[in-house]
Parts: C-alpha cells; sequence; structure tokens
C-alpha cells in the first residue's frame, strides 16, 4: 500500500544515472553562460582591472 | 507488444542533485581558501569603489599575501578617522610603492611584502622609538592604493583624509604620474599620459555606476553571486585567467592586422618643452591644492620622489640579485624616459621648494646604499622598506 512513509522510501532514492547526467549538463551550462559572460566583459572592457582582477 | 515505457525524467530529483553538488563544490572552496589565506573567505576584490579618489582597499579582501584594515589602509591596527588626544598622526598617501607592491619582472621565489613591513610599519616603530615622543601616542597611517597618481591622491586627501586632522602628510606616488613612455602627443595634438588620461578603472566605474541595461543587471547578479559564494569566486577567477590566456594565444597567433577604421594613425610625437612643462604644471596644480589645504589646517606636507630602478641602476651599486633584477626590467630605462622623468622631478622639487615644501628625494642615500632596495622595477624589498623609512625619518624629523 502507498503511504507517506513509502512515498518518502521511494522519493529518496538515489538518482538514476540519466537524472545525474541531466544535473552534470545543468551545472556545465552555469559554467558556460559564466564563460560566455566574463568573454562578453573581457572584450569589451580589456582595461577592467577593478572587478576582474586583470592585475 | 509494446516496449516499456522510459521512467520519467523527475525533475526535483535532478534540481536536488544540482543544488546538493554547488553545497559540496561551495564547502571545498571554502576549506581551499582556508588552507591558501589563513582565513575564512570574505571576498576577492581587492578594492572597493570610493567617492574620493576612484577606489581604496578593500578591507574584505581575502588574500594570502595582502591584509588590508578595516578603515582600507595597508595596516594591520585600527584607527579612527577623529584623532585621539595626545596623538602623534602620520598620514602617508600614494601609490603601489607605498603600498609595498609587486609587478613586472622578478624572480619566481620573491616573497611578497606583509603589511607589517610597509615604510609605514617602520617608519612607526622608529618613532615611537624616539624619546621626543615618548608618553604620546604615534599613528602613521599607510593609505596607498595601487595605480594612484596625483588625481586620486590629492581627491582623497581633499575629499576626506585632511578631516583626519593628521600633524604630517607624506605624499609618494611619483612614479605613476612620470613613467615610461614619456607623454607624446597624440593624433589630434592632445597630449597623451596618465594625467591627461582617464584612469583605467574609470570606464568600469562608469559602466557600473551609470548604466541600467540588462547586461549590467547579470554584473550585478553575477557580482553578487561571487560575493557570497567562494566556489563562484573561484570560478571567476580560473574562468577570467582562461579568457585572459585565450586572448593572449590569438593575439600571438594573428597573422597581420586588418585596420577596420582605415589607415593607422601616425606615429605619436615626444612633447615639445612648452607642452612638457604644462603637463608638469599639471602634476603641481594638484600639489599645490594639497600644499594649501594643508597649510589651511595646519598640517604639514612633504613630498616623495620614488625612482625606477633602471633610473638609479647606472649609479647604485648594486648585488648579483638586484642586478639581475635591472637587467630584466631595462624597458624604462631609455634615454628619454630617464630625461623625462629626471627633468620632471628637478621642475617638482624647484617648484615645491619655492613655497617652502620639501621633495624628499633619496638619490644621495640610494646611490650610497650598497644592498638590495629593490624588489622589481620600482617597488621596494621588506628591507628596501626599512631602507626608506629610515630615509624618511632621518630626512623629516
Amino acid at each position: 500500500m502507498d503511504t507517506p512513509k513509502t512515498r518518502w522510501i521511494r522519493w529518496l532514492a538515489l538518482p538514476t544515472p540519466e537524472e545525474g547526467r541531466m544535473a552534470l549538463k545543468l551545472a556545465a551550462c552555469l559554467l558556460l553562460a559564466m564563460l560566455l559572460y566574463l568573454t562578453d566583459i573581457a572584450v569589451r572592457f580589456p582595461q577592467d582591472m577593478f572587478l576582474y582582477g586583470r592585475f | 507488444m509494446n516496449a516499456p515505457a522510459a521512467p520519467a525524467v523527475r525533475w526535483p530529483r535532478i534540481l536536488g542533485l544540482l543544488i546538493l553538488a554547488l553545497l559540496l563544490t561551495e564547502l571545498a572552496a571554502r576549506i581551499a581558501f582556508w588552507v591558501w589565506s589563513g582565513e575564512s573567505y570574505r571576498n576577492l576584490d581587492l578594492y572597493r569603489w570610493s567617492p574620493y579618489g576612484l577606489v581604496r582597499n578593500n578591507p574584505q579582501a581575502t588574500s594570502n599575501a595582502f591584509k588590508i584594515n578595516p578603515n582600507g589602509f595597508r595596516n594591520l591596527e585600527t584607527f579612527q578617522p577623529r584623532k585621539p588626544p595626545d596623538t602623534y598622526r602620520v598620514l602617508m598617501l600614494g601609490g603601489s610603492v607605498l603600498y609595498a607592491g609587486l609587478g613586472g619582472w622578478y624572480p619566481p621565489e620573491t616573497r611578497r611584502v606583509p603589511t607589517s613591513e610597509t615604510i609605514a610599519q617602520h617608519l612607526a616603530e622608529r618613532l615611537r622609538a624616539d624619546p621626543r615622543w615618548a608618553g604620546r601616542r604615534v599613528e602613521v597611517l599607510n593609505a596607498a592604493v595601487n595605480f594612484n597618481r596625483i588625481v586620486e591622491v590629492s581627491g582623497a586627501y581633499l575629499g576626506e583624509f585632511i578631516n583626519w586632522d593628521p600633524d604630517l602628510v607624506i605624499v609618494f606616488g611619483s612614479a605613476n604620474n612620470f613613467f615610461h613612455p614619456p607623454p607624446e602627443h597624440g593624433d589630434g595634438g592632445q597630449i597623451v599620459h596618465s594625467l591627461a588620461s582617464p584612469h583605467v578603472w574609470a570606464a568600469e566605474f562608469d559602466r557600473r555606476a551609470n548604466e541600467h541595461t540588462l547586461m549590467t543587471l547579470l554584473e550585478t547578479a553575477h557580482l553578487t553571486a561571487r560575493h557570497y559564494s567562494a566556489a563562484a569566486a573561484l570560478a571567476h577567477k580560473f574562468l577570467s585567467k582562461a579568457i585572459d590566456a585565450a586572448l593572449a594565444l590569438s593575439e600571438r597567433l594573428r597573422v597581420r592586422t586588418v585596420p577596420l577604421d582605415g589607415p593607422a594613425p601616425p606615429p605619436a610625437q615626444p612633447l615639445s618643452d612648452a607642452a612638457f612643462d604644462r603637463y608638469v604644471d599639471d602634476y603641481l596644480a594638484h600639489a599645490d591644492a594639497m600644499i594649501a589645504a594643508a597649510r589651511r589646517r595646519q598640517q604639514k606636507i612633504v613630498f616623495f620622489w620614488e625612482y625606477f630602478l633602471a633610473h638609479v641602476a647606472p649609479a647604485k651599486p648594486m648585488g648579483a640579485a638586484e642586478a639581475l633584477l635591472a637587467r630584466h626590467n631595462q624597458s624604462h630605462a631609455t634615454a628619454s624616459d630617464r630625461e623625462f622623468t629626471l627633468r620632471a622631478r628637478d621642475r617638482v622639487a624647484r617648484e615645491l621648494a619655492a613655497q617652502g615644501v620639501e621633495l624628499i628625494d633619496p638619490w644621495p642615500e640610494l646611490t650610497a646604499w650598497p644592498k638590495q632596495v629593490y624588489i622589481d622595477y620600482l617597488h621596494y624589498t621588506a628591507e628596501g622598506n626599512e631602507f626608506m623609512a629610515e630615509v624618511l625619518y632621518r630626512r623629516i624629523w
């Protein structure tokens, strides 16, 4: 019988490899967005040493 | 018979996994910062914006080398803006020489000068040992900020530090106004050099303070994440380094330059004597303002001249280590650089002397001192900081 307890146990089960890969892809997307954003700043403001540590 | 349906992707689980990974990364980053700097992560920014002089040192900066006090000074002790009674207060203003920075070429094993060993700390020790100040509190404030020209130094002094009521103001930072290469006439005849150009961070300040676009909104979000998260700060640092390396690589691999805006402008011309005088006048205008304000508030003021190693190298006795530094940092030593710098020094000394203000010129001591003073092309070793503190002490007191 499906009870709140069994539902929790099912929910806490380890993620599947597919779900793990999806989480990795999302993390990579986050890093890629940061990379693109910083590249944009580096190209448009090459002398930004204050916030971007080029010092 | 139908194939069994693929299990549905559980997005809350994926999100939870992502958050867990971020938390673990954050924990690892904070441990790494603690191991690296000996303190918990606060911030990687070395500077903060300031209404008086553009930027100040960030007291929250996490660093394994530079400690900044809560006032933003290169001091370990904290000071009150209102001078305590019975206190002799010395305010030191300037750029990276006073900050005890490190740049250009230097041997990889070079040790950065810690906050406890800059000129200000040595000077404070010297003054406290002097019976003339026995029973009085002595404070030596090191308010140096890297890249400070006299434009920023005078702004900081007139706008804020004059109200800290120092008994003596020592102005460093000459090298950031008179340096390689000498001023030139630009394409439109304007003077191209430090004092006549915006601060290198002016564009960044303008974007952060005055632009209201989607990109600046993203930038604020990004910087906020970096402020609170050690992992975001580390990711930022590594990605920035990677981008800079990639840009440098693309520059090296470039085959030829195609001018996009027509032919290249003609090469800049060296300054005429009249234009040179005008340039030094720009420096002196700020110095005059500081002197006038100091007199009005009954604060003594002196200036200090910073020599590039290349400019004193022909006259200074040097050991092998300092001679190696001089050889590797010769780019500041062209005849026109040296001529420009020394001529500027002489005119500044004359103009200050005419007002009864001393320019402390360490040339005689430097050229008689065989031990190492320089740590790179301009800045001093810990021993060099102590040596310069002694020069100041003997000349001023």
